[in-house]
């Protein structure tokens, strides 16, 4: 029986994931790594840009996606995202919103498209039906529009407000 | 009945019901037309009331500013000519109108006063008013960019200890016309200050004198003069600012860093550290940003720098600490709530926009008023889209409703105001189609649109109506109705020659223009062809009249209906250059859009 080759991962925090060689392709960035290295061995990775948490996150949506491969996001989302995605990317999106930041910019970081665009397209569908006041209240959005600045914008926006 | 024998009685019999109703319907005509007389002068009457509420709201908050502006202005007229005294007149209004809030007027004034005297640019002042202006435009690269000027001039001026004079000019025009801007109970309160600093120092002298202790004069009045309300200070302040606002976090805290240099013993102090703060947060650099909010704290507790210290630990995965802080900012600010959701800035710009991609345009259009960066990234995302749809559905946010918005006025609007027509749905797409905030996609070269739906009765002249044109300038692929004039080819074989792709779709009730299938020709670039509808005998025959097929020689590909009738197959081999693929699955074709 031959044994699956693995890769050790090593978080910003300094924690170790040994996760198989096959599931960690789906990043871009690994991939490449790897192309350069020794097959032989296993190779200890350093993923300094991202914690251990969402790192665990990562490859925990690799193991099922590497059998399961996702299905595209239909741009623009016609309805919430929960309508056009698997039961166990539903679940694996209850997680808390900064959790979700760092789940972004790690997939942007190791280059996981469809992890990538999952969380992006997550991200879309809380922006999706709020006004300009609840975005800014929701992401701490400072707004730097004059009165007559704003005023001006939302006249000639009036069609696209919620109505 | 006419000319029967009891056409004379009735005539006589209802002839003055006729003239009753004749003069009923003239009353009611009368009234209708006093009636919208009356509802259009409230109208009028409304709109001027609101402007003038305007007018006077302006006027009693930027009363001063108005004054000093309206000064400025009969000098300015005075002398148009290259002057730089006209320059300085024009940096001096570019203050005032600061000061009021009129941030793109003062822009233009202090790009005139350049122009006008071009060696402004080689003083601190200029630079300062400049990178402000920009600032507050939204163009924070640019002013961060000018303000760094300014830091230069201004260091080379203090470091060479030769004080250069056009810039101490400009700023004591600049405090002029400050001090003009002031309401008369603060010009007092600032001479009383003066005047009880000067007897201070003139009692602190007397005694010096007294003792026997020498007094240098000279030296207090130099440093007296050469005190800049534009000091290094606030320079790196604005700049560090700036370049927080453009994403240039590393710059920002080099500036922040050296602000508080300047400012040990500012009461800002605590914001140059906080805004450092910040900027390592932003920049995943969690422990900087943790030193940072804490040094920052201990100047001054607050429950902003609570909340943000609060949010770093969430970051960094220690959840206790996160608690803890968020519970100090509450203490501090009972009405603290950390904000659950990611917070922008921490997102790339390419991140941002994929978000942005999995929006309808109209929810990208309504979002636009949120801040002027996501504005910007919003505006640019259309850019990215592959393909234009230029639809209500992907317009217009939820047309029926939209309509029923419409029609919910007032009582006293009802009552007053002119009866408002109906809306058609063409309106609509016009109004949206004139928002600026496709001013980017307009210019776009080789734009690729599709018009999916019929407009009610109007889409016929949709292609043709102006406020399209920009949309189908420089098409390389176009995706429409085949229910189209052959005019409309003239059109926009005129404005995108260069389309390459052309797809016709139609419904089951459509009739193709006869004329159109030997208009292709007017598209000199075109290699693929897509006409979804299916050749009939009928239609065949009438195209016959009207010249038959024509096809410019670039044509490659011509994609046909497959349920298209036997003489249509004849013309293949009229054109042994271009290969005729039938659609395969039509109705997936169909779905499509």
């Amino acid at each position: 029986m031959s044994e699956t080759k693995q890769v050790e991962l090593t978080s910003k925090d300094k924690v170790s994931f040994k996760v198989d060689r096959d599931v960690i392709l789906m990043s871009g960035l690994v991939k490449d790594m790897l192309e350069e290295g020794d097959e032989d061995e296993t190779p200890i990775i350093p993923i300094p840009n991202v914690d251990s948490k969402p790192l665990q996150k990562v490859i925990e949506y690799c193991q099922y996606h590497h059998k399961e491969p996702a299905q595209e996001i239909e741009k623009p989302l016609k309805g919430k995202i929960e309508d056009v995605i698997c039961d166990w990317d539903k679940k694996f999106l209850e997680i808390d919103q900064s959790l979700l930041i760092e789940l972004i910019m790690a997939a942007n970081y190791l280059n996981i498209k469809d992890l990538l665009d999952l969380t992006c397209a997550k991200v879309a569908s809380m922006i999706k039906g709020k006004s300009p006041e609840q975005i800014r209240e929701m992401f701490g959005i400072e707004n730097d529009f004059t009165p007559e600045e704003e005023a001006k914008i939302r006249e000639e926006n009036k069609w696209c407000e919620e109505a | 009945m006419c000319g029967s024998p009891i056409s004379g009685p009735l005539l006589i019999l209802f002839f003055p019901l006729g003239v009753g109703i004749l003069a009923v319907s003239r009353v009611i005509n009368l009234v209708h037309s006093i009636d919208v007389s009356i509802r259009k002068n409230n109208e009028k009457i409304e709109s001027g009331v609101s402007h003038i509420s305007k007018d006077l709201k302006e006027k009693i908050l930027f009363r001063k500013q108005l004054i000093a502006e309206s000064k400025l202005e009969g000098k300015i007229k005075a002398d148009t000519t290259q002057d730089p005294q006209v320059a300085r007149l024009h940096v001096q209004r570019a203050v005032v109108r600061l000061a009021a809030m009129k941030y793109e007027g003062a822009l233009e004034d202090i790009k005139l006063a350049l122009h006008l005297d071009e060696s402004l640019d080689a003083t601190y002042v200029w630079n300062f008013v400049y990178g402000v202006a920009l600032y507050h435009c939204g163009d924070y690269l640019e002013s961060a960019h000018a303000f760094k000027k300014g830091i230069e001039l201004k260091e080379a001026m203090t470091g060479s200890g030769n004080c250069d004079k056009k810039s101490v000019e400009l700023e004591k025009n600049i405090l002029d016309i400050n001090f003009e801007m002031k309401h008369s109970h603060e010009k007092v309160k600032e001479q009383f200050t003066e005047f009880s600093e000067n007897t201070k120092t003139y009692f602190n002298n007397f005694k010096s004198l007294l003792k026997g202790e020498k007094v240098d004069l000279a030296a207090q009045k130099e440093e007296k003069t050469t005190v800049s309300l534009i000091s290094l200070e606030e320079l790196n302040y604005r700049a560090g600012c700036s370049y927080y606002f453009a994403a240039c976090y590393h710059d920002a805290i080099k500036n922040f860093e050296t602000a508080a240099q300047y400012g040990k013993d500012s009461p800002n102090l605590r914001h140059y550290i906080y805004n450092k703060g910040l900027c390592y947060f932003y920049n995943h650099e969690l422990d900087e940003a943790l030193e940072a909010f804490s040094q920052a704290m201990k100047l001054e507790e607050n429950a902003e720098t609570a909340q943000m210290i609060s949010q770093t630990y969430g970051r960094k995965g220690e959840l206790e600490l996160k608690q803890e802080y968020l519970k100090k900012a509450t203490e501090l600010d009972p009405k603290t709530k950390l904000i659950t959701a990611f917070n922008y800035r921490l997102l790339n710009e390419d991140c941002t926009k994929l978000v942005f991609s999995y929006l309808p345009t109209y929810t990208r259009v309504n979002i636009s008023s949120t801040n002027k960066y996501w504005r910007e990234l919003l505006m640019r995302s259309v850019l990215d889209d592959p393909i234009f749809e230029m639809s209500i559905r992907n317009l217009v946010n939820n047309l029926a409703n939209q309509k029923k918005k419409l029609e919910m006025r007032s009582l006293r609007e009802k009552i007053f105001l002119p009866v408002q027509e109906a809306k058609t749905t063409m309106n609509f797409m016009e109004d949206v189609l004139k928002s600026s905030f496709f001013k980017y996609y307009i210019e776009k070269k080789e734009k690729r649109v599709i018009i999916p739906i019929i407009y009610e009765n109007y889409y016929k002249s949709f292609y043709a109506n102006e406020i399209c044109f920009p949309f189908m300038k420089d098409l390389v692929y176009v995706d429409m109705n085949a229910q189209t004039y052959a005019n409309c080819f003239d059109i926009l074989s005129g404005i995108s020659p260069d389309l390459k792709d052309l797809v016709l779709r139609d419904d089951e009730t459509a009739c193709f223009e006869y004329s159109i299938p030997s208009s292709f020709v007017k598209f000199p670039n075109l290699k693929a062809l897509t006409i979804a509808y299916s050749f009939t005998d009928y239609f065949m025959s009438c195209y016959r009249d009207y010249g038959g097929f024509s096809f410019p020689p670039s044509l490659e590909k011509f994609y046909y209906n497959p349920d298209s009738c036997p003489e249509f197959m004849e013309i293949f081999s009229q054109f042994p250059t271009i290969e005729f693929i039938p659609l395969t699955n039509i109705e997936t074709f169909y779905e499509t859009v």
